[in-house]
């Protein structure tokens, strides 16, 4: 047998009817296992929903952990920054209220050396009673 | 090509379209697995996994021919993997002695019988590049990409296995 003759009957084999009844199990096969599959939906999704429940469940604890909400939310700070090119009343800065000792002459002569503290800045804090300022350093320091 | 409507559509639509689908397809898939296999069990068993995972990966093949090298592919996969994990070949020869003493009067049948028997004495890559280049009527190029192959080792394996082949067709 030559090659040509093997071409021929592999042609042959192309052509022969496949058995029916075999065509008809392969497709009654796929219907059945297709529906096995889809019969099942909870079995695959199960994980899912688990994971799902895993995360709300630790999200809820982060949220009221207690201590969770005493950081101040940067959005206080922001919101305040606009207002802070305009120096604030010096009445409402927390300077000392002691009158200072008399000092000598050169005690006096010395003092405009000292740095000049305005603020620059006022922060509010959700604490009523703490306020935060910005203060610059005198030039030449 | 794939008619359109076959490919899109709702839930019911895509069902009737792989019914369809498995209908124009069935006969390659199982004449595949069964060459390359050589037993009607297994090859049925290969052709239900390969529809259910065309069912599982859906109808969004660019043309037909995309479908039938997916097909083609799996298939192959599929005899590959049932060849190396299970007994294979006896039943082949089994098989084809049956069909030979059936119609041991036809001269034909005979010679196809001897080549069916040579055919599973070939290592099941040879043997599915000859099934696929020569039964299914596939060109070089198709076969060396469903095979995963360069055209050049597709075209010296069938080469060789036809080779081999005749030799053995020979000495009955």
């Amino acid at each position: 047998m030559n090659e040509h003759d093997m071409r021929n009957l592999f042609r042959d084999m192309r052509d022969e009817p496949l058995p029916a009844d075999s065509l008809a199990r392969v497709r009654m096969g796929v219907e059945e296992k297709i529906a096995r599959g889809s019969r099942r939906p909870f079995s695959l999704r199960w994980p899912v929903l688990v994971a799902g429940l895993a995360a709300v469940f630790l999200l809820a604890v982060l949220v009221t952990r207690p201590g969770s909400v005493d950081t101040v939310p940067p959005a206080v700070i922001a919101k305040k920054e606009p207002a802070a090119p305009a120096p604030p009343a010096p009445r409402r800065m927390p300077v000392e209220v002691k009158p200072a000792p008399r000092r000598g002459p050169d005690q006096v002569k010395a003092r405009p050396s000292a740095p000049k503290q305005e603020p620059l800045m006022r922060l509010e804090t959700p604490d009523p009673n703490v306020v935060i300022f910005l203060v610059a350093e005198g030039a030449g320091e | 090509m794939i008619n359109a409507a076959l490919m899109t559509g709702i839930p019911r639509a895509v069902e009737s379209a792989f019914d369809e689908v498995v209908r124009r397809r069935e006969a390659q898939v199982l004449r595949t697995a069964y060459r390359i296999l050589g037993n009607w069990a297994d090859a049925e068993d290969v052709a239900q996994e390969t529809f259910v995972r065309l069912h599982r990966h859906g109808l969004d093949f660019a043309a037909d021919a995309a479908l039938g090298s997916w097909l083609y592919r799996v298939t192959v996969n599929l005899c590959m993997d049932r060849m190396r994990s299970a007994r294979p070949l006896e039943e082949l020869a089994e098989h084809a002695d049956g069909a030979a003493s059936a119609e041991a009067s036809v001269l034909r049948e005979e010679k196809k019988r001897r080549l069916m028997a040579a055919l599973a004495r070939l290592p099941v890559k040879e043997r599915a590049a000859v099934v696929l280049r020569e039964i299914e009527g596939l060109d070089t190029a198709e076969v060396a990409a469903i095979l995963g192959s360069s055209e050049t080792t597709v075209r010296s394996q069938i080469s060789r296995a036809l080779d081999r082949m005749r030799g053995w067709m020979e000495e009955r």
